[in-house]
Formats: structure tokens, sequence, C-alpha cells
């Protein structure tokens, strides 16, 4: 009886590894691309001599060092946990349409930095500290408006749009009446990965590598937090606590990944439910897959924004939504008989 | 097993049980019935914690409910709500998690809980299933998954609202027949039945709501004499005795 159940999992588990190595094997491919293309191509030997013959010098070494890999980390970090935040509020607040974008945490973190830019520039090193603490605000209100209100799933998308156009509203009016702020408009509104350093790399990185493994580390909780509150409950599971918890890791993730790229908003939304059609609702192997394709979508996307105008080059947002959004609308169209919105 | 003393509960302003006493001894099936409205399912959800007290005092096995952690709440007393959410997992998933308040850290499902998982699965008769997702099932066997992760749980204590829902008539029997099964390895169960002649056959005692209240408690026999049927759900049943049951006839 044991050995059946044993080698039911194990034959699923396969499969589930199977897409998830597909996944890894396309985003180590991107990263390969996204490092060698651009306006200065860097071809293989170059890469040779950069990273084995550790050669430095010469202007592929210094496009190397300090354009394309803080910017291919960038797009990797940010797109893991924007897609990792997209799957956890979906699952938490039980409503497919939520995504760090729809429901304002993305507002909240931006107007946090905004402020943080404005009016205390001295404190901008501190940025996924500023935009996490924004996130939080936002999901915070959010949640707490939806419970008022019923906590029905149109009332968490309402309230999420309310809050989200306050807090942009306040941006933009901050950004109109400071004017010296220390934030590209355009890049930050939009969002994009140019002008990212190493430095702002490294600043992010603990926050979100912290916030995906918080989140698979009580990835069966999120689990029973799918099957309601109350039968989650009845399993012995501190729903309040937990709820908290994986809103924060979502506010953690989204903010961090803010502070490098914008307000950057489709992949939050459109790569949970992608992730979903392909592996299934098990956040064991959800949650990693989201990350992976995140972080391989957004690195799509930016070298696709550097390419398509060169030299000029687009902010990543724009190419997200050209791409991500008659995709998704593929996928709304078709989701009778797929079942990825049930 | 679980005395009730003065409870008081209800949604908001709405009080919907108040002063409700009751005994519920351990070892027994303890059907609720009553009609629409009259407080079975708050009288439940107290009982599983699920709804906050406005009054009394609830005690399981002699504590007091509010002194159990949630998961030692959860070996003990195991509870399948009413209207249930259809999550797109696999059904050995969704029976797996009945296992939760057994879970250490990190979270690893361990050869035991797979074992008692598929036994589970095996009574209710889903093994086939195991391999479907939730949402390939039709709502019958969506409610015996459902069955199978209160009983993968293995708490002593099983609160049932409504579980015979989606099910036809063979799988309710089927059905009926698991909780006298249930009852004599010992467990306590405490359904919620609309079947008033299913609850004749499985229950040692019978508790009827009315408007919030107990308006009978006794064995079967106890109630078919008690002419209460009549008084509660405004409608004259007859009494049957087919072999060793008592059945109740309802005229159209």
């Amino acid at each position: 009886m044991n050995t059946f159940a044993k080698s039911y999992i194990h034959n699923s588990s396969r499969a589930k590894a199977l897409i998830l190595c597909a996944a890894v094997i396309a985003l180590t491919v991107l990263l390969f691309v996204s490092i060698c293309v651009g306006a200065v191509k860097i071809t293989l030997s170059d890469l040779w001599n950069i990273i084995v013959k550790r050669n430095k010098e010469g202007s592929a070494g210094q496009i190397f060092y300090f354009v394309r890999l803080p910017r291919t980390f960038a797009a990797v970090l940010a797109g893991a946990a924007l897609a990792c935040s997209g799957t956890i509020l979906q699952t938490v607040l039980g409503n497919p349409m939520c995504s760090p974008s729809v429901i304002g945490v993305n507002a909240g973190a931006g107007l946090s930095m905004i402020i943080v830019a404005a009016f205390f520039p001295a404190a901008a090193g501190f940025a996924p500290v500023s935009a996490f603490l924004g996130a939080l605000a936002s999901v915070t209100v959010v949640y707490w408006i939806a419970q008022k209100s019923g906590a029905s799933k149109l009332a968490i998308v309402l309230s999420g749009i309310a809050v989200s156009s306050l807090f942009s509203a306040l941006t933009d009016t901050i950004i109109t009446i400071v004017p010296d702020v220390k934030i590209s408009r355009i890049d930050f509104l939009i969002g994009s990965f140019s002008g990212v350093t190493m430095s702002n790399v490294l600043f992010a990185m603990p926050y979100i590598l912290a916030g995906l493994f918080l989140a698979m580390l009580f990835h069966v909780d999120i689990n029973l937090l799918a099957l309601g509150g109350e039968t989650a409950s009845s399993l012995g599971l501190r729903v309040k606590v937990m709820r908290g918890l994986f809103l924060a890791i979502a506010a953690l993730l989204a903010g961090s990944a803010i502070s490098l790229a914008g307000l950057i908003g489709f992949v939050g939304l459109i790569i949970p439910h992608i992730a979903k059609w392909l592996i299934g609702y098990d956040h064991k192997y959800l949650l990693p897959l989201s990350a992976v394709l995140g972080g391989a979508f957004c690195l799509f996307c930016d070298v696709l924004a550097r390419t398509l105008f060169a030299p000029f080059e687009a902010p990543v947002g724009i190419i997200m939504s050209l791409i991500g959004s008659p995709f998704f609308i593929w996928l709304v169209l078709t989701q009778r008989r797929r079942r990825v919105f049930d | 097993m679980i005395n009730i003393t003065n409870l008081t509960a209800g949604y908001g302003n709405r009080p919907v049980l108040s002063g409700l006493n009751l005994h519920i001894a351990a070892g027994e099936i303890t059907t609720v019935i009553g009609p629409n409205g009259s407080g079975k399912s708050t009288l439940i959800k107290c009982l599983a914690r699920q709804l906050p007290r406005a009054g009394g005092e609830i005690t399981v096995c002699g504590r007091s409910i509010d002194t159990y952690t949630p998961k030692e709440y959860a070996k003990r007393v195991s509870y399948l709500k009413q209207a249930r959410d259809i999550p797109m997992i696999s059904v050995e998933s969704l029976v797996l998690h009945g296992r939760f308040p057994y879970m250490g850290f990190p979270r690893k499902y361990t050869d035991e809980d797979r074992a008692r998982a598929k036994n589970a699965m095996y009574r209710v008769g889903i093994l086939e299933l195991r391999h479907k997702e939730l949402s390939e099932l039709s709502g019958g066997e969506c409610q015996k998954v459902y069955l199978a992760m209160v009983l993968a749980q293995d708490a002593d204590l099983l609160l049932l609202d409504e579980p015979t829902t989606y099910l036809d008539v063979s799988h309710q029997l089927e059905f009926l027949r698991l909780l006298k099964e249930l009852k004599g390895e010992g467990k306590t169960i405490v359904p919620i039945l609309h079947d008033i002649n299913g609850a004749l056959q499985i229950s040692d005692y019978l508790c009827v709501m009315n408007g919030g209240k107990v308006a009978f408690f006794g064995t079967p026999s106890e109630l078919t004499a008690s002419k209460i049927i009549d008084k509660v759900f405004g409608v004259e049943p007859a009494s049957v005795t087919v072999g060793k049951n008592l059945f109740l006839t309802f005229p159209i």
C-alpha cells in the first residue's frame, strides 16, 4: 500500500521536475543571450577572456561587468520576485486577478521610494527597505478594506485599484513638485533595467532571496491556505498568522523588485497563471517555476527592449505589456478549456 | 467527550444560538437535525472553533476548547464544512493535507502520512481517483475526497456538516455505513444530516435543533415516540418498522 503511494508521488514529481528543468535551461540560455546581445555585442571569445582569463580591460570587459551583468541579474531577480509575489497574493487572497500591480503593492512601494528619493536623498541606498515598507503598507490597507467589506474577490480588486490610484497620484504629485528627485521618471514609472548597478543588485538580492526562501519553507502552509480559511484552520494552521506572513513575504519580494526595476507590472499577473497551467497548484513546484519563468520572461523582454530599437532602448515595461497582453488575452479566451482561472 | 454550557453565538449582532446546553458522549454517533436556519451549522462551527462564542463554555475531553493549540485541536477534532472550495490539486495531495497537524518542520510528509492518506482514500472508495485533479471530479467524488482528508486527519471527534450532500443514494448509504465503522473504531461522530431516516438508522442519539435551541435530545426510538418532528418540521410522519429498522414516512 505504502509502496504504491510512493511510486505515484515519484512519477508525478518526475514530470514536474522535467518541466522545472526545461524552464531552468531556457533561463540559462537567456542569461547568455542577455549578456552577449545589445548595442555592443559580446562574443563567446570575449566571454572566455573575461570570465576564464579574468581580463577586465577593454570595452567588452567594461560592458560585461558594469552594464550587462548587473542588468541581467537585476532582470532575473526582479522577474523571479514579482512572479512569486503574484503567485503568493493570488493564493493568499483567493483571487486569480491579484498581482502586485493590481492590488496596489507596486504603487505603495513606488510611493515610498519616491518619498525617500525626494525628501531623504541621503537614505536612497535603502531603497529596497523603503519599497518593502511601502508595499507592506499597501497590502495591509487593501487587505483591511477587503476584510471590512466582506473579503469578496471583487472587494479585494476594487480596493486594490483604489489604493493603487491614490498612491500613484501621490507619486506623480511628488515627482511634479520635486523635479530634482533623483529617479528617472519614465524609467521608474514604466519599469526599466537600464542604469542598474551591481551595488543596486547586491543590495536588493538578500531581500529577494530571503523572500523566496521563506515562501518555499512554508509551501505546505500556503497550499492549505488555498483550501480557504476555515478548512485550513480546521487542519491546525494559524490562518491569520500565516496570511500575515505570506502578505509580508509578497510585499518584501515586490518591494525589492521595484527598487531595482521601477514599476514593472505585468510579470506578477501573467507568470503565475502560466506556471499554474504548466505545473498545477502545488506550491512546492509552483513557486520555483514561477520564479524561473518570471526571471526568464523579464530577461527576454529586456533583451528585446535593448535590441528592437538599437541603439535606442525602450523601457522594458513597454515590451512586457506588448508581449504579455496578447498572450494573456489568449489565455483568458481559452480559460474554459484550460481551467487556468478556476 | 463534549460539554456545552450556556452557549451563545451568532453572526454580527444576530444571535443564532442562545443559552444552549448539550452533552455529547464519547464513542457515539450523535446526529444533529433540524429545519433550515435552526442553528445546526452554527453549533458545529462553534465546536470546530470556526466561530467565536459570544458566551458560554465548550469543553472537549475535559479541557476548554480555547486552551488547545491549533494543531492539538486538529489532532483531536476534525471538521468537514458544508461548502468547500475545489482547489486545482490532485486527489492525493488534498488527502495528504489531512496530515498537516502531524507535520513538523521542515514541512515533509512521512511514509506514515502517505500510508494513512492512502488508507483513507481506500476507505471512502476513491483510491482509483488518486491521480486525478479535483477539478476533473463530480460533486459527489469531491465530497468523498474531502471525507478522505478528514479521515486522514485521524482525530477522535469528527464534526461533519452535511457530509452526504452531492452523494447519490447508494453512496449515501455507503457513507452512513462508513460512519458506523468509524464508530466501531472508537470515534465520536457528530454529523448534521437532512436525511432523517438515515439519521435514525445510524445514530445513537439525535439532537433536534429549532430556533437556536435544542428542542430534543434522545435515542431514535425516543425521537419517533416524542412527535417532536411534527412540531419542528411542521409535517406529520408515520412510523414504519422494517425488520429491526425504524423509518418515518412523510406525507406529500
